[in-house]
């Protein structure tokens, strides 16, 4: 099991939609934290990634998803994955539950 | 005594002058020879009462906030030390309680300024600290940090033709259609002494911008009828290093929304006045029909006109696609 800063392939992702204020810029995501004032940009993929979950979904099922649609390899993928919802996380624009069972 | 308080309104009102000021007018109890007057009978914009009063150093029930700001249900107080107290409330009134001794220029200084940031954030404006010029009927704004010469550029590109919008301030509203449009601004250039010089005025015809400061206010030549101008760009303006070319790029995405989020005049009352929120979608609204370009530039009197021919290719030029 591939395990990042505490997070698995079946934890179920969701945004924190109440918390954010989000606009898309020139196909980009940008979010603020409503509480905060920070901002946050997404790149293309993760703009992506960010309209992937926006119903809740396990990062399994969200690599899966991403595995049809870009051209990279599993392992990549599920890394990257992992690197960027870490960092969703860190900075409050997600939360995670655990994997069930 | 109805009537003597009516004949004290009256008296006040013929002190009165009124004045254009972006998408709205100041019915204003001060002189304010920076200002336009608004002389159309027909002139329909909003009115914003301005008057000298006298203004508690604490404000009641307010909280206090940083950058000297006060915080109240429907107004905010600046304090300048030394200058004045501004009371600003709901959008539609400025108090001016000047500080014992302050020189007048100043207290108009901020008054036109920090004070007139506040009203534009009250009423729901996107005021960007840049200038701004009308190049093919749409407005392109310059931005950048002081010493980056804004104000020389923006003289140089009035002598060149072009009609001046505003400098220092340039006040976004947006129309019915949700468009973004500039409306024009104080009708002054604000430069230093040897820009100015340079121009043709002499500093002793000039008034100071600021009191025993080298920086003067120099008269826009074909400043722009009080009517919005079609928002079209943003310049943000550097300085290259050791002479090197300067090179015009566009920003995109958070770039631009980073920029245009920077550039906003007093941006940092934002946050004590609560208003991030909307701050925020007039920042995505302004980025949905307008461009942000990084404008890096050489320095230098010997390749000024240079740089600026380059700037001026470019702004009347098509641009970089989406």
């Amino acid at each position: 099991m591939t395990k990042v800063a505490g997070l698995r392939r079946g934890d179920v992702v969701s945004r924190r939609d109440s918390e954010l204020l989000t606009t898309e810029v020139d196909g980009e995501l940008i979010a603020m934290r409503i509480d905060k004032g920070t901002c946050y940009g997404l790149n293309s993929v993760g703009t992506r990634i960010w309209a992937l979950i926006a119903e809740p979904c396990s990062i399994d099922d969200l690599c899966d998803r991403l595995l049809v649609e870009f051209k990279v390899e599993d392992e990549v993928c599920r890394r990257d994955v992992l690197y960027l919802l870490e960092q969703l996380l860190v900075e409050g624009l997600v939360t995670v539950q655990p994997e069930k069972g | 005594v109805s009537q003597l308080a009516n004949l004290e309104i009256a008296n006040n009102l013929a002190d009165r002058h009124t004045y254009s000021c972006f998408n709205f007018r100041l019915n204003s109890g001060i002189v304010l020879d920076e200002l336009s007057p608004a002389a159309d009978p027909f002139d329909s914009r909003p009115v914003v009462d301005v008057r000298l009063g006298s203004l508690p150093e604490i404000l009641p029930r307010a909280r206090a906030a940083e950058f000297g700001l006060q915080m109240s249900a429907d107004a905010v107080m600046l304090t300048v030390n030394d200058v004045a107290r501004y009371l600003v409330r709901s959008g539609r009134e400025m108090i001016v309680s000047p500080m014992p001794g302050a020189a007048e220029r100043n207290v108009r200084l901020f008054l036109l300024g920090s004070a007139l940031g506040i009203l534009c954030h009250q009423r729901g404006l996107l005021p960007l600290h840049a200038n701004a010029i009308v190049a093919n009927r749409a407005a392109i704004a310059f931005a950048g940090p002081s010493g980056s010469g804004k104000s020389t550029l923006a003289a140089h590109f009035e002598r060149a033709g072009y009609q001046l919008l505003c400098d220092d301030v340039c006040v976004i509203a947006f129309d019915e259609a949700g468009r973004p449009v500039a409306w024009p601004g104080l009708p002054l250039l604000k430069l230093w002494g040897d820009a100015a010089e340079q121009f043709g005025f002499k500093r002793a015809d000039l008034g100071p911008a600021i009191e025993g400061m080298d920086k003067y206010h120099v008269p826009m030549v074909r400043s722009a009828p009080p009517r919005p101008i079609p928002f079209r760009r943003l310049y943000h303006l550097s300085r290259t290093e050791g002479g090197e070319p300067g090179s015009i790029s566009r920003l995109r995405g958070s770039q631009a929304m980073a920029a245009v989020m920077a550039q906003t005049y007093r941006g940092i009352y934002l946050a004590p006045m609560s208003l991030r929120q909307r701050h925020f979608r007039l920042c995505a609204a302004l980025l949905e029909h307008a461009e942000v370009y990084a404008a890096s530039r050489a320095w230098g009197y010997n390749v000024f006109a240079r740089e600026a021919s380059a700037l001026e290719r470019h702004f009347a030029g098509p641009g970089e696609e989406k």
